[in-house]
């Protein structure tokens, strides 16, 4: 018998637990450990931002899922890994802290054969001072709770420009070293389309702010889309629907610090600049959860386990070479730890070997360069790879992992909203291949334009609509959920 | 020297590849740069960016006020102010003069040949020069930048003097709406089913009615998924053929089946019951 224990309910945990429960029999367990009692289709997040769904659309309670097939669900944060195990315990082991089902404050030890890190990552909306809705001036859309808020908010600014006042709108990220610039990117087109609805378009001033070296960049160094045999870039795509709606950018930027009412950021010239805002909604940067790694005599080795940025470390190569030796082989395949070889980390939990954008600084030293997206589509099919190895690892009694998914070697789809509506809404559907650009294989962009390409208009925003349904479908293991892809 | 020395003019559309940014700050680098020096020299060029010359890399050469030559590598703009519209040449369209707007004032960072980031502002007719060569670096030329009109009024202008781009262009039929079409009569003949019983017709026959359109709720999704694997395999062979793309495929494919699910809903409520 084997318990294998996925630290995380989001995308890539979920799908990790409910695969290896589908496959592994029952003499087999698996335990998920997530501090949160409900599942959220994050994608749609967007849409409770602007208030076009509700935060009830985009949950579901875990407890009655996991139950229903049999998965040991434990609603609590984990605090720290004890991989060799402790003085008075020889398995490996993880501590757990309660933050539901009556037991909250309570911690408890969980032992284990295999570890999945799926824990996502931390909201650091600390490292900007006076940023985030709960100890700042921003709002987020980052959980369903923060987009419930930031649809208040929004409704509020809607309704102070029915009353004719006028209203400045900053969206984008609020760090030199944010990911999710495609969040960001839905938002300031959705809540566009609902000014345009509510007929106040006109009173409002929306400016779009981010750590992109150019428009497009969305974190992968820009995609490039098939047009008459040849790639069009996205910065050309991104500029022309930024101008057509009316919204200015600050790109190469770092907010540094916002008060009420005023944003501060850094470019990557090194000048500062200041922008004025009665609504704003800013993506935080990430950083790991905080968990800690002890050895088996209790003394700390965190930074064994885990780089830096709090992420853990799996086969990825982690030697800081220089962005001119970036090679799609630095990516992880396996997804396992080079040290403890039954532990996993999937999704955002993952440390990437280094970005995919081009690394920038300003003559201040601050970076200003967006960090690599492992969310969405990759995140899913990490987490069934991982999940297949793990299989594999058990049943066949296989030394090593027997799957692999590098974001090198697998493509991605993404249905990006600008504006919900089923017959004026918008989303530009676009696929790239692979996500990390391989300039060895494709020399030039790095990338297969023949599998790289994308569109934007009304069937995208029907696209992205039936996904939210689909992936709920799915995520409630309703019949055939192992059909319908990650 | 190594590096090949040539100058794409329309209606070459090599034009259109978004160029890489230069990793390697190494003597093929210097090469090209004093390449596209050369070319600017002999054609008496203010700019030129590296893939006017077939290189798809990140490199802008721009003449300043004092006649010297700008090295910029991966220039990116960051802030622009203003906006002034202006008659505008490029080596790429020979003898076309259109008017463009352009900001008046950017601010840019960019890298010199050893790899190390500088910024500068520039105004006037130098952003002018440094924007329409940065947009060359993203595939886009100064068309990109007028309407739909005047792109075909200069397209014309230019096929008037011979040139005439190679256009593959996507095939007005395609054998892919055979499926839309068989698709859209059947769903119609659904449609009209549910009216039947305002007519005094047979129960028997409200019953024939009844299967055909749950059999044609399956056939119409059956015909959906065949018309996408099909249009994905004929897509291959026409790349410029913008309708072949998944979107636009989708969105079709994703009509027919609601209003086959729709209309079978409206069967069994009207005809089953």
């Amino acid at each position: 018998m084997a318990r294998v224990v996925v630290l995380g309910a989001g995308v890539s945990g979920h799908t990790a637990a409910t695969f290896l429960r589908d496959w592994l029999g029952p003499q087999h367990e698996v335990v998920v450990v997530t501090p949160n009692s409900k599942w959220n289709w994050i994608p749609s997040n967007i849409w409770v931002g602007v208030g076009q769904m509700t935060k009830d659309d985009v949950v579901f309670d875990l407890a009655p899922v996991y139950e229903k097939v049999g998965i040991d669900y434990r609603q609590a944060k984990a605090v720290s890994i004890h991989p060799d195990g402790g003085e008075a315990e020889d398995v490996p082991y993880v501590t757990i802290e309660y933050t539901g089902q009556g037991k909250e404050g309570e911690k408890e030890l969980v032992s284990y054969d295999y570890l999945i890190n799926a824990t996502g990552p931390k909201l650091n909306f600390g490292a900007t001072e006076g940023l985030g809705p709960d100890n700042g001036y921003t709002v987020s859309v980052c959980t369903a709770d923060h987009a419930t808020h930031a649809n208040e908010e929004l409704q509020k600014l809607i309704a102070k420009m029915k009353g004719g006042e006028r209203q400045k709108i900053v969206i984008g990220t609020g760090h030199g070293m944010c990911t999710c610039q495609g969040a960001a990117f839905e938002y300031i087109f959705n809540v566009d389309h609902e000014l345009r609805k509510a007929g106040v378009r006109d009173l409002a001033e929306i400016t779009w702010i981010s750590n992109e070296s150019f428009l497009g960049d969305f974190g992968i160094g820009g995609l490039h889309m098939k047009r008459g045999g040849y790639a069009a870039s996205s910065r050309l795509f991104a500029e022309s629907l930024y101008t057509e709606r009316g919204i200015p950018w600050i790109i190469g930027a770092h907010v540094n610090k916002v008060e009420e009412g005023k944003i501060h950021y850094e470019q990557l010239d090194g000048s500062t600049g200041e922008l004025e805002f009665d609504f704003s909604m800013l993506i935080p940067p990430f950083s790991g959860v905080g968990l800690k790694a002890y050895a088996k005599d209790g003394s700390d080795m965190t930074d064994k386990l885990f780089a830096p940025n709090g992420f853990l470390k799996v086969d990825a190569d982690y030697s800081g070479k220089p962005y001119e030796e970036w090679k799609a082989s630095d990516w992880p395949r396996t997804y396992q730890n080079p040290d403890y070889p039954n532990i996993f980390a999937v999704g955002i939990a993952f440390a990437p070997p280094h970005g995919i954008s081009k690394p920038m600084k300003s003559p201040n030293g601050t970076p200003i360069n967006p960090t690599p997206p492992r969310t969405g589509m990759p995140s899913g099919i990490i987490g069934k790879t991982v999940a297949m190895s793990i299989r594999d690892m058990i049943e066949k009694n296989s030394d090593k992992p027997t799957h692999h998914a590098s974001m090198a070697e697998m493509g991605a789809a993404c249905v990006a909203s600008a504006g919900k509506g089923l017959t004026d809404g918008m989303a530009a559907s676009l696929t790239v291949y692979p996500v990390v650009p391989d300039f060895e294989k494709y020399p030039g962009i790095g990338r297969d334009i023949d599998y790289t390409f994308g569109e934007i208009g009304l069937a995208g925003h029907w696209i992205k609509h039936i996904l939210h349904h689909m992936f709920l479908y799915k995520a409630k293991l309703k019949p055939g959920w192992t059909l319908i892809p990650e | 020297m190594s590096v090949k020395k040539e100058l794409v003019v329309y209606p070459d559309d090599r034009i259109t590849i978004p160029s890489t940014d230069v990793r390697k700050f190494d003597e093929t680098l210097f090469e090209v740069i004093d390449m596209m020096k050369e070319i600017m020299e002999e054609n008496g060029a203010e700019g030129l960016a590296a893939i006017q010359t077939g290189y798809p890399y990140n490199i802008v050469l721009v003449k300043d006020s004092n006649g010297s030559i700008l090295e910029l590598i991966n220039p990116r703009i960051l802030n622009s102010e203003g906006s002034v519209s202006k008659k505008e040449k490029t080596l790429y369209y020979p003898d076309i003069e259109i008017e463009i707007p352009r900001y008046e004032t950017i601010k840019l960072v960019y890298e010199d040949r050893h790899g190390k980031q500088h910024h500068m502002e520039a105004s006037g007719d130098l952003a002018r020069i440094i924007q329409r060569k940065i947009d060359y670096t993203f595939g886009g030329t100064f068309l990109s930048k007028v309407s739909k009109e005047q792109r075909e009024a200069v397209e014309k202008a230019l096929a008037k003097n011979g040139l005439v781009p190679e256009m593959e262009l996507c095939p007005p039929t395609s054998k892919r709406v055979y499926f839309l079409s068989v698709s859209d009569k059947i769903l119609f003949f659904m449609f009209l089913t549910l009216f039947a019983k305002l007519f005094n017709i047979s129960e028997q026959t409200l019953s024939s009615l009844y299967r055909f359109d749950k059999i044609g709720v399956v056939v119409v999704i059956i015909l959906m998924f065949g018309y996408f694997i099909f249009g994905r395999w004929e897509a291959k062979k026409y790349s410029s053929c913008t309708s072949c793309q998944i979107g636009n495929m989708l969105g079709s494919m994703a009509k027919r089946i609601v209003a086959a699910i729709a209309i079978g809903a409206g069967a069994y409520l009207f005809l089953g019951s």
